[in-house]
């Protein structure tokens, strides 16, 4: 890989071989993706992958990448995506990653803005309108794409608003004996009410010292 | 795990860990195993006869990618906790995807565009 000046940007990569029993052994390639290196071999545009564990994007130079001994690859965008995948971890359990909050409701899952960025297999002939409009139609996309996600967010907390109002006021109906007895919440012909209670300040306490002298 | 160190002295580091790293190394992914026991049962192939592997690799736990030396190891193998948790995992959802990595962030599913030879 390394032939003079150009092995620069793959300084970083190694190759690791697992031996073992001689019909399994697992070969390990673990090299960096540098932008150069893509281009020169391939002669195509870059992509921008997207990472295994995380699925953030990931910008070509950036992040390390696993093939496996089955010819799969595995792209993570940083170091700590790569750790989590070597301590097989589950992204769908691990918090912070994209496919838990796509799971459990946290992020937006159905939209129309999804459409349009795919894998695209096959070959594309330059066009300069097509090229020009799709630049612009970016931008904008990504900008309906925001709105909604946030509209989306906006409606999430909504329903925890009105969650806990609903859990304060059942705590309020079940334990309000605790701070005034049944029998006086009776006389004044009220079930369950709030009641304003009257909490000790530091002046009662100066007017009972005055009372004391 | 470790496994003992015949020629080490010092008393804390007499336990080696290599061999049970290496072991991990070894196994095959989820998402391999998976797919594997996703094929119907005449498909798949025959177990080949490997002097190296324990048994003769005659001996084989699908779920858990090990190999044993007779039926009843194997067996045995069966009742452990560590293969019913296996089992478990391997009968619920599919294993995480780079397809689903892609879905997760916002994409749609991959464009192949037309067919080009007609079946």
């Amino acid at each position: 890989m390394g032939v003079g000046g150009k092995s620069r940007d793959l300084k970083g990569g190694k190759k690791k071989w697992v031996g073992g029993r001689r019909k399994r052994i697992t070969r390990r390639l673990f090299f960096l993706l540098g932008s150069e290196g893509v281009c020169r071999w391939n002669r195509v545009a870059m992509r921008l992958e997207k990472c295994w564990f995380c699925s953030s994007t990931i910008y070509p130079g950036h992040g390390i990448q696993f093939v496996r001994n089955d010819a799969r690859i595995f792209r993570f965008c940083r170091s700590k995506c790569h750790k989590n995948f070597k301590m097989k971890r589950n992204p769908r359990k691990v918090k912070w990653t994209k496919a838990y909050r796509r799971l459990h409701g946290k992020d937006m899952t159905e939209d129309t803005t999804f459409e349009f960025e795919r894998k695209r297999n096959r070959p594309e002939r330059y066009d300069r309108n097509l090229a020009e409009s799709t630049l612009m139609a970016i931008k904008k996309i990504d900008k309906v794409r925001t709105t909604r996600e946030a509209r989306h967010i906006e409606k999430r907390f909504k329903g925890k608003k009105a969650k806990e109002y609903k859990e304060a006021k059942k705590e309020l109906d079940q334990s309000i004996s605790l701070i005034k007895a049944p029998e006086e919440l009776l006389i004044n012909g009220q079930d369950t009410v709030p009641i304003k209670v009257d909490i000790c300040q530091p002046q009662s306490e100066d007017d009972n010292r005055l009372m004391e002298e | 795990m470790g496994g003992k160190c015949p020629h080490r002295k010092v008393k804390k580091r007499r336990l080696s860990h290599k061999t049970a790293r290496r072991t991990k190394f070894l196994l095959k992914g989820d998402d391999a195993v998976y797919d594997e026991l996703k094929k119907p049962e005449e498909n798949r192939e025959a177990l080949p006869v490997d002097e190296d592997l324990p048994g003769m690799g005659q001996y084989y736990c699908l779920h858990c990618d090990r190999y044993f030396s007779n039926v009843s190891v194997r067996d045995e193998h069966f009742k452990t906790k560590r293969h019913k948790k296996r089992v478990k995992l391997m009968m619920g959802p599919a294993p995480h995807t780079q397809l689903d990595a892609e879905l997760a962030a916002g994409m749609g599913m991959p464009d192949n565009g037309p067919k080009l030879m007609s079946m």
